[in-house]
């Protein structure tokens, strides 16, 4: 453990020189934090991989150098990668007129311009303000920008999966001022589909009446939370893995919204006011 | 970070004191001397002001090339030679800071030299107050390179 702060510590002197370009003997303890936080970084992205290494070698033979420069690869062949999965998405993205996906969708571009891997790697630069179904707090770097590229994907498969006339609408209903709301477009549809699901209505039904608000109201008080949530996860499911053949993914991304729409569907049957957004 | 500071300066002190007393070597010719304990106190000195700076050193420490850059000055006398060694590093680091590290380690010694000599003739209060608090300002409002040309019409 000792050798292994040594050699760490080895590594952030040879960066901080790389760093100052040998003209500062001296550097703020916030960039000391940062560049250790580089090196740490790296090592961890090389960690995550540890088998697909340990199959060319073995860990006695690898020393934290080693580790480093083949995270630090990694990291940059990460990047290539999300950006390569940003240049194809961009081909077929749609933002259904919402401001704050279309913006931040657009901003993308200026991490791969900005992002500094040798000396910054964990900074994800951007604020992403589009919100997605998934917590990403815990991943930074490219990792964070990774798994935000991910969740876009996979929002855009399921909402492309319906006609844009009722994406639209489905978001129209839900508020007129949609455009311009930093609300998450998927989770809305999925709720409205969830609706229709339980009704037994076609996917895409926009022919709502009274009595059929009355008739899912009588449903979801018919039912506990626990219970509606795993009949929204069934249906889900079935509808995911009619859409994809790898829907492993996409199963386990709208389901990061199905607590939360069960615990609204609850609330608005509770009072009355199902035929508010759907 | 505490221990990581801890680990840099307990592994560079041995190092670093070698280093000062081979300075002795240029020192010497202009009549100055640092004896070991003296040398251990000047660095150890250096490191409170790291410190209080929140700053680190991760290879090379500075104090060679203060003492450098000082040793042939006409203001710099044996009695208190180590004194002013601690003073000019508590001024480096300070000013390392407040230039925003925009300016090198030669930069700012080299500015630091011609004002001690020139304008403050060995005065290290009016160099650290008056001075350098002009040369920083204008370094962080992104004059620092005019200064550099036309330094004697500063003050």
């Amino acid at each position: 453990m000792e050798q292994n702060v040594d050699e760490i510590l080895g590594l952030v002197r040879e960066l901080t020189e790389q760093y100052t370009s040998k003209e500062s003997t001296s550097v703020t303890y916030e960039k000391a934090q940062q560049l250790m936080g580089a090196i740490l970084y790296c090592i961890e992205e090389r960690e995550q991989c540890r088998s697909e290494f340990d199959v060319i070698q073995t860990q006695e033979t690898s020393s934290v150098r080693q580790i480093y420069e083949q995270g630090y690869e990694l990291v940059k062949k990460k990047t290539a990668a999300a950006m390569n999965q940003y240049n194809e998405q961009a081909l077929w993205f749609r933002d259904y007129e919402n401001l704050a996906l279309r913006e931040t969708f657009d901003a993308i571009p200026e991490f791969f311009i900005r992002y500094d891997v040798r000396f910054y790697p964990q900074n994800h630069i951007l604020g992403l303000d589009y919100p997605v179904l998934l917590s990403l707090e815990r991943f930074c770097g490219i990792d964070r920008i990774d798994a935000y590229l991910e969740c876009l994907r996979l929002e855009q498969i399921f909402l492309q999966s319906f006609s844009e006339e009722f994406v639209i609408e489905s978001l129209e209903r839900y508020s007129r001022d949609y455009r311009n709301l930093f609300c998450n477009l998927c989770g809305i549809v999925l709720k409205r589909f969830l609706c229709n699901r339980l009704m037994e209505f076609s996917v895409e039904n926009r022919e709502w009446k009274p009595e059929h608000y009355e008739e899912l109201k009588e449903q979801i008080l018919g039912m506990e939370k626990e219970e509606l949530e795993q009949t929204c996860y069934e249906q889900m499911e079935t509808y995911a893995k009619e859409l994809l053949t790898e829907s492993d993914r996409l199963i386990l991304y709208l389901n990061a919204g199905i607590a939360d729409i069960a615990v609204e569907l609850k609330n608005e049957a509770e009072h009355g006011v199902l035929g508010r957004h759907i | 970070m505490k221990n990581m500071m801890e680990l840099i300066l307990a592994e560079q002190k041995k190092q670093e004191l070698e280093q000062t007393l081979h300075c002795n070597e240029l020192s010497v010719r202009y009549g100055l001397l640092l004896n070991e304990k003296e040398a251990e106190e000047v660095i150890l000195y250096k490191n409170e002001v790291l410190k209080e700076n929140k700053r680190v050193e991760f290879g090379e420490s500075i104090l060679p090339k203060i003492i450098e850059t000082f040793c042939d000055s006409a203001y710099i006398l044996q009695d208190t030679y180590a004194e002013i060694l601690k003073e000019l590093q508590e001024i480096f680091f300070y000013y390392k800071n407040e230039s925003m590290d925009e300016l090198s380690d030669d930069e700012l010694l080299e500015f630091m030299k011609s004002q001690y000599e020139e304008i403050c003739f060995g005065d290290l209060d009016y160099l650290k107050g008056t001075c350098l608090e002009r040369f920083a300002r204008e370094v962080r409002s992104g004059h620092g390179a005019d200064i550099f040309q036309k330094r004697e019409d500063i003050l």
